[in-house]
């Protein structure tokens, strides 16, 4: 099975099955991705096709010592993102306090909430989470997403962030505390 | 051993701690029934996280997407190499007549004069009939704009001069509206 890497190469070279090949193998992930971002299946095939020309037309600035999944989602990312700011969507920044009062959203206390996961059924969870997911800030439902959804490392996600993973981990770990208060209070 | 921070646990249930670390969060669980009780809800919610469906992607997205990468080369006029092919062939059929004793040069030429006449004749007679119906549409509508000026004219002599001002700036408005747009100021997005 051909490399990402060698897949790029050859689509440079004016092969489109490589490029065909690559799409492929991408799409589906990529849909996941941006369909849970988005929340709309036509907005997110649209998005889908739209990263995957616009990573072709970028294709030349693709360096192969990076991982070509890390920088197509990266695409992906700033245009979901540029999305969310031509609709006014407010979007805060990974480097700033996510708090009101200032404070980072880090919860270091000891976990008093009773075990809520326990007491569902599975398809009662997954209908819940996803029904928090649109309820979360788009900062918080994009690094779930990517963790939880799409399955990246929390180094992976740094990097196509281009935040410290340290960061990216305890904003992961607010999103799924949020979702998690956010079923609490349903139950 | 005190209880674990949420992130501790967190990190626990995602397989993230090394081995010792995780040994000893399981002393720790092994005794505190609260926090074993946490524990596994949160990797319950960790399963529910990853078991989300995937959404489905429809039958030839990708050859859609590679389509509109590689778009089709343009087709190259052809008119210029037909209108070659059709002169070629002519004249090819015009020496075989030829060569043949069907009919003679001077005969053909002659011939083929008087087709080129008639072309003609036929194509100025058709143009002189479209410039005849171009000039009475030309009538009509001069005639509807010279009815429409008259209307205006009785009109603005029945109102006073200062509703003529009022009129003219509504005018101006609305022009301006609809050159520059007003729905930016006015509908909220």
């Amino acid at each position: 099975m051909c490399e990402d890497r060698e897949l790029v190469s050859r689509t440079l070279q004016g092969d489109r099955n490589a490029f065909e090949m690559l799409v492929l193998r991408h799409q589906q992930p990529l849909f996941n991705y941006l369909g849970r971002l988005v929340g709309e299946r036509e907005t997110a095939m649209d998005f889908t096709q739209e990263v995957f020309l616009r990573a072709f037309a970028k294709l030349e600035s693709f360096r192969p010592d990076y991982k070509f999944t890390t920088w197509l989602y990266r695409i992906a990312s700033n245009y979901v993102i540029d999305h969310w700011r031509k609709k006014k969507i407010p979007c805060l920044s990974l480097d700033r306090p996510s708090g009101p009062d200032g404070k980072s959203g880090r919860c270091e206390a000891i976990d008093p909430s009773p075990p809520v996961a326990a007491g569902l059924e599975k398809a009662e969870l997954k209908k819940r989470i996803e029904r928090g997911l649109e309820r979360l800030t788009p900062e918080l439902r994009e690094l779930f997403v990517l963790r939880h959804v799409s399955g990246f490392s929390y180094e992976e996600i740094a990097e196509i962030k281009r935040q410290p993973a340290g960061t990216v981990k305890s904003r992961v770990f607010q999103a799924k505390e949020t979702l998690r208060r956010m079923m609490e209070e349903r139950s | 051993m005190r209880c674990p921070t949420p992130t501790l646990m967190e990190d626990y249930a995602e397989g993230l701690l090394s081995e010792s670390e995780a040994r000893n969060l399981e002393n720790h669980f092994g005794r505190c029934a609260v926090c074993r009780r946490a524990v596994e809800d949160r990797k319950r919610w960790l399963d529910a996280f990853r078991s989300l469906p995937p959404l489905e992607l429809p039958a030839g997205f990708a050859r859609r997407v590679t389509e509109a990468a590689f778009p089709p080369p343009r087709r190259r006029r052809r008119l210029l190499p037909a209108l070659a092919t059709g002169l070629a062939s002519l004249s090819l059929i015009a020496m075989i007549l030829i060569a043949t004793g069907v009919c003679s040069l001077p005969s053909l030429m002659t011939g083929s004069g008087r087709l080129l006449w008639r072309g003609l004749q036929v194509s100025a007679s058709l143009g002189a009939k479209v410039v005849t119906l171009l000039a009475a549409l030309f009538k009509i509508l001069a005639q509807i704009l010279r009815l429409a000026w008259e209307g205006i004219e009785t009109l603005t002599a029945a109102v006073p001069p200062h509703v003529h001002v009022l009129a003219l700036v509504s005018l101006a408005v609305l022009t301006g509206f609809f050159l520059f747009g007003y729905r930016k100021y006015f509908v909220r997005r």
